[in-house]
This record gives structure tokens, C-alpha cells and sequence, in this order.
């Protein structure tokens, strides 16, 4: 049993939308874990929701969260 | 036979003039709207900026509702691939601004609504006067220094704001500054960087997409106005059109707003919010509009690329005058229009700006050769 994830925009693209993540401490080694994972991350800003609250700092993690990652779109 | 056309154009006339609280009788039959909400409605005072993909439902919606003022900032003109997607906009308002002809056609919709026409392209000098005039801010915007100009002038003059932003098949809705003091800047805190944000026009949308996403920000606009229901405040809702899905975040205070936020009015017009707010006021035109005028013999296209940088899309017919180079004085042939053009459009644009001293209606090419060739590839594949 892994993490949940859920990505949008320009990140699903490169993650797909829904995927299953090993579990790791927290979002910093998620990020991280990610980034290892899928380089082109590092180059897209986005933001982090834990269990639907976004976050603003360092945020454990167990194996029922559910990780959002929401780049911000320019369209219109 | 006579007597009854008669009848029926005095009926016509009186439905224009005379046609309140009918027109409304379908919503304020809602009780949870009723006549209170409605004479809500009719005192809002709503901008929309952006008069697009987003702002055309927003508009219409509003209109249609009795919002009795609103105001329409945009500064572009109407293309012929706005039409898929810009449902208010008709063929015979290609090349005319899309302010006035939003006007027109929300005019013909309800003369009771006042319309005011804001013909600018909004950045942190401009800004904050507009917004003084209004209750509710829509951005309907489509790119990201803008956004981040309206959230910051918002925050200053604390307006409801109502956020919505599209990128292929998915939207992004949020109300701030409304029973909280939660900013784009707590879901963003920074501005990214031009490479870190896709961009929408080289994307692609479906013109559905735009439409349901600037439905929901109307729907938010008349929720705030009448107080029914529940408000997107402080929350994110995304839509995905191709799998029907909805979610909603909360969106926590960062501390990292506070550090980016203007501190006050002066340090906004202070800020440097990228390409979008310089002082410069250059018309640019999009790929549509290029590909129409540039086929005039009024027009003349300069090309203000490196020789070196020539030979990586075809040749285009122009006249060259490289940027490393450039002398705003050259002697130009007589034209109606001059359409200034590099490889993404910001060369074009500082060059533009010189020519124009000079020269009348000088305009650059937005997003460049680039822009062009890939759009134009995309055509004809």
C-alpha cells in the first residue's frame, strides 16, 4: 500500500493523473522521491495538498494520505 | 392587419423598456433568490478582466442576470480562432475590439445593464483605478503576470475576487479576499517564471472548456452578490473535462504571502511583474491576425532577427532589420501597418516601440516567429 496521488495540469502530463507512490516520510521526501522519479518536476512550480488542505511547510505522511500537486494554469 | 402590427411593435417596445420584474420571474422564483436578491443583482457592480475564453460566459451569464453594472477590461481585438471558444463574438467582429463588441451583443441581450468599456490591457499603474469602481473582480485573464497584478491590486483595495484559469482540458476556480484574507498568493506564493507555467495559446483548449469554468465563476459572482449558498472563498475547485471530475482544496494561509504581497499602493506601482506591465503600450496581435493583415499590400512585416536565426522557420516575406543593429530612424516604405516580428516576440516588441516615435500604428507580433510557425504547422497537418 502506497500513497495516493493525484496530479494536474502540466504535471499530470508528465506523471499521469492518478498514480500509487511508495510511501515515504513526509513531502519534502516525497518531493524529492518525485523529482528522482520524474526530473521534469524540477523544472514546474507547483503546490501541495495533503488530504485536500494545502500545505505550507514540511508534512508527515502515512498510508491513507492523499497528495495533491497543483501547478497554477495561465490560460483563459 | 394594420392595427394589429401596430399592437405588436408597441408590445415589442415595451418588453425593451418595461420589461422588469418579467424578465427575472424565472430566477426569483427561487426562493432562496426571490425579489431581494434580484434588486441585489441589479445594484452589483462586477469587472470582468479578460474578455475571452473565460469572460465571455462571465459576461453573457452576468448580463443575462441583471448585474446592473458591469465592466469589461481587455485590450485585443477579435481573431477568427477566438470564434470555437469566444461564444460572444460573431464573423463580423473579427478585427474590431473586443470590449466594444462584447458590448454591443451584451447590449442587445439587456439595455437595462450598464456597460462600461475599459479598452486597456490592465498592469500595476492602471489598475487600481479601475478596480476602485467596482464590488467584484473577475480575472478572466490569460496569463500570469496579470493574474498576479489583479490578486495583488484586490488585496490592496480588499475586493472579492473570483479566480479562474484554463490549461487544455482542465479549470481551476477560486474566490478570494471574500469573508477571508486568503490571495492567490497563499496558493502561489511567488510569480513563476515565463518557462514554468505552460502557456495556454500554444496549448490548445477545447471552447467548452473555458465555458464551464467562467460558468462557475459567474455562478460564484451571483452567489456572493445575492448571499445564497456556499462561496469558493479560501478554496481551490478543479475541473477535469475528460473525466468529470471535481475536487476541492482549502487553501491554508502561507507565511510566504506576507513576503510577496505589495505593502502598500505605491510599492505595487513599484513592482516588476514581467513582460505584461511595462510601461510600453504596443498593440500586439495574435497568429490569426498576422496571417490577415500581413497579405495586404498595406502592411509591411519587419523582422527584427539575427541573420543566424533566419534559416530556422521558411522565409517570410519582410524587410530585415536585425535587432543587434537596429535603427529606429531607417526610411521604411509607405504603409498602413507596420507588424514588427522576432522569434518570440519581445524583441519585436522593444523594436516596436521605437518605430512607433516615428511611425504610425507600428504593432508586434505576439509570441513571435515561434508562435507563428508552430500554429501554422498545426494547420496544415
Amino acid at each position: 500500500m502506497g500513497l495516493s496521488i493525484l496530479a494536474f495540469g502540466q504535471i499530470a502530463e508528465i506523471t499521469g493523473n492518478t498514480f500509487s507512490f511508495d510511501l515515504v516520510s513526509d513531502t519534502d521526501a516525497l518531493k524529492l522521491s518525485l523529482e528522482k522519479t520524474f526530473p521534469a518536476l524540477q523544472r514546474v512550480r507547483y503546490t501541495i495538498a495533503v488530504d485536500k488542505n494545502t500545505i505550507t511547510r514540511n508534512t508527515l505522511l502515512n498510508e491513507t494520505s492523499t497528495v495533491a500537486l497543483l501547478p497554477p494554469f495561465s490560460g483563459g | 392587419m394594420t392595427s394589429t402590427l401596430r399592437y405588436e411593435r408597441q408590445t415589442a417596445l415595451k418588453v425593451q423598456t418595461d420589461d422588469y420584474p418579467s424578465r427575472y420571474e424565472r430566477q426569483t422564483a427561487l426562493k432562496e433568490l426571490g425579489e431581494p436578491g434580484q434588486q441585489k443583482l441589479l445594484q452589483a457592480k462586477v469587472l470582468v478582466i479578460g474578455a475571452g475564453g473565460l469572460g465571455c460566459p462571465v459576461l453573457q451569464y452576468l448580463a443575462a442576470a441583471g448585474v446592473g453594472e458591469i465592466g469589461i477590461a481587455d485590450d485585443d481585438v477579435v481573431a477568427l480562432n477566438n470564434l470555437h471558444r469566444q461564444v460572444l463574438y460573431a464573423e463580423n467582429h473579427i478585427g474590431k475590439l473586443k470590449v466594444e463588441a462584447a458590448a454591443e451583443v451584451l447590449k442587445q441581450m439587456n439595455s437595462n445593464v450598464k456597460i462600461n468599456q475599459h479598452i486597456v490591457r490592465v498592469d500595476n499603474k492602471n489598475i487600481l483605478p479601475i478596480v476602485r469602481l467596482y464590488d467584484i473582480m473577475i480575472d478572466a485573464s490569460d496569463n500570469i503576470p496579470t493574474r498576479y497584478i489583479i490578486n495583488d491590486a484586490c488585496y490592496l483595495l480588499k475586493k472579492p475576487l473570483i479566480y479562474g484559469s484554463i490549461l487544455r482540458f482542465e479549470g481551476q476556480v477560486a474566490v478570494f479576499n471574500y469573508n477571508t484574507n486568503i490571495t492567490y498568493r497563499d496558493l502561489f506564493p511567488q510569480q513563476p517564471k515565463e518557462n514554468e507555467v505552460a502557456d495556454c495559446n500554444e496549448a490548445g483548449v477545447i471552447g467548452v472548456l473555458p465555458g464551464i469554468v467562467g460558468s462557475l465563476q459567474a455562478a460564484e459572482a451571483i452567489k456572493i452578490i445575492t448571499g445564497i449558498g456556499q462561496v469558493a472563498s479560501g478554496k481551490l475547485i478543479t475541473y477535469n473535462m475528460l473525466h468529470n471530475s471535481f475536487y476541492e482544496f482549502n487553501i491554508t494561509a502561507n507565511p510566504l504571502a506576507a513576503t510577496f504581497l505589495p505593502a502598500n499602493e505605491v510599492a505595487f506601482e513599484g513592482m516588476d511583474y514581467g513582460d505584461v506591465c511595462d510601461v510600453f503600450s504596443v498593440r500586439e496581435i495574435d497568429v490569426a491576425s498576422f496571417d490577415e493583415l500581413r497579405n495586404s499590400a498595406e502592411t509591411i512585416v519587419v523582422d527584427v532577427r539575427e541573420e543566424y536565426e533566419l534559416n530556422e522557420t521558411p522565409i517570410l516575406e519582410s524587410i530585415q532589420m536585425p535587432f543587434s543593429a537596429f535603427d529606429e530612424n531607417a526610411e521604411l516604405p509607405n504603409a498602413e501597418t507596420i507588424i514588427v516580428v522576432c522569434k518570440s516576440g519581445h524583441r519585436s516588441k522593444a523594436a516596436a516601440v521605437l518605430l512607433s516615435r516615428r511611425y504610425k500604428n507600428v504593432v508586434s507580433l505576439r509570441g513571435g516567429i515561434n508562435n507563428w510557425f508552430m500554429l501554422n504547422k498545426i494547420d496544415h497537418a
